[in-house]
């Protein structure tokens, strides 16, 4: 890529690493959701770099649009609370936490510094169908090759409505 | 047609089926299917019979391979049935006779013979008869010993079931104990004999066995204790001495089940061992000396106990042990036929007198001590007289069936002991002389029940003949014990030898000849003058009451004491080996039981709880911690394939 | 120096750790949720590196079905949330001990 998008990327890039410390480590809930959304606009910027701008569509509409709301609405109906920053009486989790997902980092990074050549290839010729626009491209596939998740995930999409309406109906008789 | 005999062993294995699972069959289904199985069976029965008389001496008989049941290297056995004269005939005699009986029970054992702990005691009866006659075909029918001994231990079974049907009676709990304890013993013997077999012959089916058996050393060791392992089996089920002391006891329960089980079929079912392993008999002179012996010995050992006893049913038992013995004399002696023969007659007239007896107590409210009965002749005319003939065959009166068939065993005796085995003397002399002695307990009992004054009349008040369901059985086989003995006369037409030597001369054998025996009319008259002596002394005694029982007792009462407790052999038995096996027992429980085998299992659910209450410490209940948990594993897995271990 | 996949799948890598860390240590259940959130996204970010690099379409599907599904989650997880912390005054996962032991 050249020299603007290397420049787009790198400020992404640390903008998601803080915005996602941020959701880590934020006080209080609304922080943690505002970095969440700020972390996930830097991700679809990131997403327009590498060709998918439906999906990066698809990440501002659904998940920055949508998910993100209902969690701040559950946030303000839940009330916020501040329970002391990251305290914990549970012995020994905080130190075996950083442990093991640190451990897991660092293998990730080596097997990843291991063998930068492997990834590269055209597989399936999906990048030459850029020239027709990338949601054209992604459509031909959705609606052919991957039509049973797509129908699939309708059926998810049905039940989880179901699932959430009984869970929210109010049990009469019960003291709240 | 001969395929009908899969007809005999299979109906009465329906007739149990159907009692037993459709719980809520009515009180007269239950009479129908009941004996109605076993008649099917008896016409099967006849139909074999039948196939076989067609058939010519040398292809007297049907193997019937049913399917292969057991393959194992060299070994191969099958499931199939064995149908020749003696397993014809046996098979007759077990669905005849138990149809019969079974008719009688449907009168018998309505009403308050039933009722016990269980509701449906009626239907629980018939279930377990049809259960006893399928496993005695099975026994009869076998064609090698493996399956005979299923239909053995099957016969064991029903009859602790059928003695202990009175559930809520201890004392018919201990009596139907008391008998599967004995009949275990005999199954041991029984079971290593089989195993013998295998070892030996490499195989237990009939062909194999007897084919091979004369292979074995003459009158060796090895062939000896086959027979005498045999012979174990045999004295167990037939109640023989030394184990014979279940059959009085098994009186507690059903009169029916004691016409059927405890006369005619099951305790003959020693008598048909033997005689279906003749050839394993004919190799061991030593053998079939000791079977002989045992018979003659048990003959008097028996009529002596039925002398003293006032228990009806009791002396009809100590009768039919006395008799069996007399088949193992035939046996014993190498004349199967005669042993053969008079079990057929014996299960005629002893069921007839068990049904008579059946009669006897119904009238009397369940009485069995004849010395509170008397003078039932007017009362009980049918019985009377049915129960006459039975007593005149039993003591083998001339025309009457046990005539033909005693005078068949004591003659075979009297004929080998003159023809060069001299040993046989003590054997037909014990014969003669029992049956005297027969003669008189059989008519005391007679005279004591039916004459003289009713020695207690309130009893004796509502007694009346039983009614027809009862009666008809017991008019036809007052009609088989008297002309059943005419189809085998030995030393003018004797048919039985004839129809069994088919089956007789079918494997090699050595030993004494297996031929007709000659006439003996010395021993036939000397039994006859014994017979009638012993009818003078009972006559004297118990109905001319000169002198009266009581002076006769009293002429000799320690004798008299020790006959009557039945010479305290039970006593003996108690202190010699049951109170030794007890204490046996209540020692290992209190050192092995207890402090071994309840150890070892406490410590293992101690071990299982220590654990789990260490390993509880992981279930935090904290999402975090199980999350964590998740993690690591993570880890792990991310490790091994990121360090070239998955490689 | 010029950004090229590996530089992606190590930003992703970051994301997940961090995401990871916000799950085991915080206790706030909606923070916890979010977290789980950032997780699956680190994820996309992988998927889709992997999408355009390899010229495959199977990478962007994948993203595609995700984000659904994580809708989906996001649904019936904050319905079970709020009718579990409704009758509670403080909103502490640390408080659902009743399966201990």
């Amino acid at each position: 890529m050249n020299g603007v998008e290397s420049v787009v990327f790198w400020i992404a890039a640390i903008s998601a690493v803080v915005s996602g410390i941020g959701v880590v480590t934020a006080r209080s809930a609304i922080y943690s959701a505002l970095s969440l959304i700020v972390t996930l606009a830097q991700l679809a910027v990131l997403y327009l770099l590498l060709n998918a701008q439906f999906i990066a569509a698809a990440q501002i509409l659904i998940y920055a649009g949508a998910v993100m709301v209902l969690f701040l609405f559950v946030i303000t109906l839940l009330g916020v609370q501040d329970l002391g920053f990251m305290g914990q009486h549970l012995p020994g989790q905080r130190v075996l936490s950083v442990l093991f997902a640190g451990v897991l980092l660092l293998g990730v990074v080596f097997f990843v510094a291991q063998s930068p050549h492997a990834i590269t290839g055209a597989r399936a010729g999906f990048n030459a169908q850029l020239d027709r626009g990338n949601v054209e491209a992604f459509g031909s596939q959705l609606f052919t090759v991957f039509v049973f998740p797509f129908e699939a995930t309708t059926l998810l999409l049905i039940v989880a409505m179901i699932g959430a309406v009984a869970l929210g109906r109010r049990r009469g008789r019960q003291q709240s | 047609m001969q395929h009908l005999i899969w007809g005999v062993l299979l109906f009465p294995l329906a007739g149990f089926v159907v009692n037993t699972l459709w719980q809520r069959l009515r009180g007269d289904a239950v009479a129908w299917i009941g004996p109605g199985s076993v008649f099917l069976a008896f016409i099967c029965a006849l139909g074999c019979f039948a196939w076989l008389q067609g058939q010519s001496e040398a292809t007297r008989y049907a193997d019937e391979i049913g399917w292969r049941w057991a393959l194992a290297g060299q070994f191969r056995l099958d499931f199939g049935l064995q149908l020749d004269t003696l397993s014809s005939t046996m098979s007759l005699i077990v669905t005849g006779v138990g149809f019969l009986i079974l008719v009688y029970a449907t009168g018998y054992m309505s009403g308050e013979h039933s009722f016990t702990a269980g509701r449906d005691g009626y239907r629980r009866f018939f279930s377990q008869m049809d259960l006893f006659i399928f496993t005695m075909l099975l026994l009869v029918l076998a064609d090698n010993y493996l399956w005979l001994l299923v239909g053995w231990a099957g016969v064991g079974l029903t009859s602790y079931l059928l003695i202990g049907f009175y559930f809520d009676r201890p004392s018919a709990v201990k009596a139907a104990r008391k008998a599967f304890v004995m009949n275990v013993i005999g199954d041991w013997g029984l079971m290593v004999a089989i195993f013998m077999m295998f070892i030996l012959f490499g195989g237990v089916d009939f062909r194999t066995v007897f084919s091979h058996a004369h292979t074995l050393p003459f009158n060796g060791t090895v062939i000896t204790v086959m027979c005498l392992l045999l012979l174990v089996g045999a004295v167990a089920k037939s109640a023989q001495l030394p184990l014979y002391t279940w059959l009085p006891d098994a009186m507690e329960g059903p009169t029916p089940v004691s016409a059927l089980i405890h006369a005619a079929t099951m305790v003959t079912a020693g008598v048909y061992l033997v005689a279906r392993s003749y050839p394993i008999y004919q190799q061991s002179p030593i053998g079939l000396h000791t079977v002989a012996f045992i018979g003659a010995i048990g003959t008097i050992f028996a009529a002596g106990l039925g002398l003293a006893n006032n228990d009806i049913k009791r002396i009809l038992a100590y009768s039919t042990m006395s008799q069996i013995a007399y088949m193992f004399v035939g046996v014993g002696v190498a004349v199967y036929s005669a042993g053969i023969f008079h079990l057929l007659e014996h299960a005629f007239f002893k069921a007839l007198l068990f049904m008579g007896a059946g009669a006897v107590m119904q009238a009397m409210h369940e009485e069995l001590d004849i010395q509170k009965m008397g003078g039932l002749k007017s009362r009980l005319p049918f019985t009377y007289w049915t129960f006459l003939i039975g007593v005149l065959a039993i003591i083998g009166t001339p025309g009457f069936s046990g005539f033909f068939s005693k005078e068949d065993v004591i003659g075979a005796a009297y004929a080998r002991a003159s023809h060069g085995d001299p040993v046989l003397w003590i054997v037909w002399a014990l014969a003669v002389i029992t049956a005297g002695l027969t003669a008189i307990y059989m008519f005391r009992l007679f005279f004591l029940v039916f004459h003289g004054q009713s020695r207690d009349p309130g009893l004796a008040a509502h007694a009346h003949d039983p009614q027809p369901s009862m009666r008809i059985p017991m008019a036809v086989l007052a009609v088989l014990s008297v002309v059943g003995g005419w189809i085998s006369i030995p030393g003018v037409y004797n048919e039985m030898e004839a129809w069994l030597s088919s089956t007789l001369h079918r494997y090699p054998v050595r030993g004494p000849a297996l031929v007709p025996q000659p006439f003996e009319p010395v021993s036939l008259i000397l039994t006859l003058a014994v017979t009638l002596a012993g009818f003078l002394v009972a006559w004297q005694i118990y109905y001319r009451r000169s002198p009266s029982p009581q002076r006769v007792a009293s002429m000799a009462p320690g004798l008299y004491r020790f006959m009557a407790h039945r010479y305290y052999v039970d006593e003996l038995y108690e202190l010699l080996i049951v109170r030794p096996i007890k204490v046996a027992a209540s020692a290992l429980n209190r050192f092995f039981e207890l402090d071994f085998v309840d150890a070892t299992v406490d410590f293992a659910a101690a071990a299982v709880t220590w654990s789990s209450r260490r390993m509880r410490v992981a279930q935090t209940g904290y999402v975090r911690n199980y999350a964590l948990a998740i993690l690591f594993g993570a880890v792990l897995l991310v490790g091994y394939y990121f360090t070239g271990l998955g490689r | 120096m010029t950004p090229g996949p590996e530089h992606f799948l190590v930003l992703s890598a970051i994301l997940f750790s961090l995401g990871t860390l916000g799950v085991l240590v915080r206790r706030d259940p909606l923070i916890m949720f979010m977290s789980i959130e950032l997780m699956l996204n680190s994820v996309n970010l992988t998927f889709v590196t992997f999408s355009h690099y390899l010229s495959s379409a199977d990478g962007q599907m994948f993203v595609f079905i995700i984000i659904t599904v994580a809708a989906a989650e996001v649904v019936v997880g904050l319905a079970l949330i709020v009718s579990i912390f409704q009758t509670r005054h403080a909103v502490d996962v640390d408080e659902l001990d009743e399966m201990r032991g």
